[in-house]
């Protein structure tokens, strides 16, 4: 491993970590303070307070739990379906493989936002109480406009390993397709799916931005890294710490995975060593 | 050949595809009556109801499709009030904007094309000798790769919000935003209005594309061919710019084809931060109020785009490199 790589998983850690114990430390979220706004970093308020007199650093990291997890979990269905579909498509080819380019290819055509908007506005409410259901929204669209990528990666290394040896072996052997498919082609593909799944994560932290940023988002008070930059929007003259300091909190945890991803897919792959 | 035969198979998919938009954006939650209230909260219900036989809201979904793709031609249309059909050229009425499509959806997209095509021409004439310099000189690459590295980490909204922050509200050296301002609105006005926007979107390009082309140069620079000129005693230049470019400029056709409907679809982000109305914006603001006519129009021209830049780039590449002619 690359220094490079390791400042990048341990940045990522540290992130993860800070998101997931740092709220129980630090003051409510919530907790609205209208004698105290748009105050600057003090020992109290380490990065400042925001419009409404709320905790920032409080809020980046109540708001990196919902950014994370809605990333974490859109990353896991859409590598879990297009892996799959993928990797199955360019091993048994013809029909099924097919179709599944083509609706590759229609996903890519149609454009998202109308359907963001479409989504957006379906209740989740019905079946996931309060924000589990704004969570659980934004991984639906997310997962279901992200899959693409992995599947095309997995179909391709499919392909590819399907004239390997150890393959036409089992095959000869009169291994059934499904148990080539689940014993010796999954497994072979599963380093290009991984590094397809790191990237993904990165572009769905963006993702989630964009979507909150939209106003698609998580709903308040409820903070997230999209939605306090959408807030912050309305203050870059009288606060612009209210913008800059999510925008940092995305972009560092971006480049700490495309880090990651890029340092994977080197290691994973031997040709591409310099 | 094949390309003609991919035309009539974007054509059987926009067909479907229009079916199938019509009907999501149909079942869209929120009803036409609330909208139709928020512009008017003084209207009586059955002044609501007579807008609603008005415009056909009160007929079958399938009427109304039917109605929009041939217009009030025949009897069974003559409530259509969209005009005489998209399939006749007739895009129809906007009921927010009060005024036909086609004439809002050009003047949209004036905007949306002024600010896409500057950013993407000036991105290609950066990044490829960029991507060239690059793979050739080490010293280069570690600064190109550290520049693009931190453009493509910071999302696209916050590069944008930053640039007005700094560039804008701080140092006041260009607007903020607008396509132009309100006493001045000549050529050299647009084009200061543009910097920003135009400097935001090439950072994202930029970052792409000559990373790409890096990559694709030092594949080429690898190759037996580029030993052979050096042979032959061309100098480093030649050979960098006259075989591994030319060689490598190929697969960038599929990138930046790719990257072409956004021509059409615009950037919704930038648009909205630095309040340029193209078409990305537009896109959003009538599905968000339910304008279903210029919605509907939006999401197929893009989607025709898309579909057609990757016939072309198939097309293109072919002809391109003549080893995949005779292949598939």
């Amino acid at each position: 491993m690359t220094l490079r790589v390791r400042v990048a998983a341990g940045v990522l850690g540290v992130v993860t970590v800070a998101c997931v114990v740092g709220p129980w430390l630090l003051p409510d979220a919530n907790t609205i303070d209208p004698t105290n706004v748009y105050a600057s970093a003090s020992l109290a308020h380490p990065f400042g307070t925001d419009d409404l007199g709320r905790d920032v650093l409080a809020r980046l990291l109540v708001g990196g739990r919902v950014s994370l997890l809605v990333a974490l979990l859109a990353a896991l269905a859409a590598t879990v379906f297009g892996g799959t579909v993928g990797v199955a498509a360019g091993y048994l080819g013809g029909a099924f493989d097919r179709a599944l380019m083509r609706t590759v290819e229609l996903m890519i055509a149609i454009p998202k936002l109308p359907l963001f908007l479409v989504l957006a506005a379906v209740d989740f409410g019905r079946w996931f109480d309060g924000a589990a259901a704004d969570v659980v929204r934004l991984v639906v669209i997310i997962a279901a406009f992200g899959w693409m990528t992995t599947a095309r990666l997995a179909r391709a290394e499919a392909k590819r390993l399907k004239q390997a040896g150890w393959v036409k072996a089992a095959e000869l052997l009169g291994a059934s397709p499904t148990h080539v498919l689940a014993r010796h082609v999954l497994p072979g593909a599963l380093s290009t799916i991984v590094v397809a799944a790191t990237l993904d994560l990165a572009e769905f932290v963006v993702y989630e931005s964009v979507l909150s940023f939209l106003g698609l988002g998580v709903r308040p008070p409820a903070p997230s890294w999209g939605a306090m930059l959408q807030n912050g929007l309305t203050y870059t003259r009288t606060a612009p710490h209210l913008f800059v300091l999510p925008g940092v909190f995305t972009g560092v945890t971006i480049a700490a995975l495309l880090t990651l991803g890029e340092g994977l897919s080197d290691r994973l792959d031997p040709r591409r060593q310099v | 050949m094949r390309f003609s035969r991919r035309i009539v198979g974007i054509g059987v998919l926009l067909f479907v595809l229009s079916a199938l938009s019509f009907a999501l954006l149909h079942v869209m939650p929120g009803s036409v009556e609330e909208q139709i209230l928020a512009q008017n909260p003084s209207l009586t219900p059955e002044a609501i109801d007579r807008i609603r036989t008005l415009r056909g809201l009160d007929r079958s979904g399938v009427e109304r499709y039917g109605c929009w793709l041939l217009g009030n031609h025949g009897d069974l249309c003559a409530w259509w009030p969209g005009g005489s059909g998209v399939l006749f050229g007739d895009l129809g009425w906007s009921s927010v904007h009060r005024e036909r499509v086609a004439p809002l959806l050009w003047r949209r997209f004036s905007i949306t094309f002024a600010l896409m095509f500057p950013a993407m021409l000036l991105s290609l004439l950066v990044a490829v000798p960029l991507g060239a310099f690059a793979a050739s000189d080490p010293r280069v690459d570690r600064v190109a790769r550290a520049l693009t590295f931190l453009g493509l980490s910071t999302p696209g909204h916050w590069t944008a919000l930053f640039a007005v922050f700094l560039f804008a509200v701080t140092l006041g050296w260009f607007p903020a935003s607008g396509v132009t301002s309100v006493d001045d609105t000549g050529f050299f006005d647009r084009v200061y209005h543009a910097v920003l926007p135009v400097a935001v979107l090439m950072v994202v390009f930029v970052s792409r594309w000559s990373r790409f082309v890096r990559d694709a140069v030092r594949d080429a620079l690898a190759e037996p061919f580029v030993q052979t000129a050096r042979a032959k005693g061309l100098d480093e230049r030649q050979v960098l710019w006259g075989h591994a470019v030319k060689n490598a400029l190929f697969p960038l056709i599929t990138v930046v084809t790719q990257s072409l409907p956004a021509l059409f679809s615009g950037a919704v982000i930038v648009e909205q931060v630095f309040a340029h109305p193209g078409v990305g914006l537009l896109l959003f603001e009538s599905v968000h109020a339910q304008d279903l006519l210029v919605a509907m129009v939006v999401f197929l021209v893009y989607a025709a785009a898309t579909m057609i830049a990757m016939a072309l780039a198939d097309t293109l590449y072919r002809w391109a490199d003549p080893r995949l002619r005779s292949s598939t």
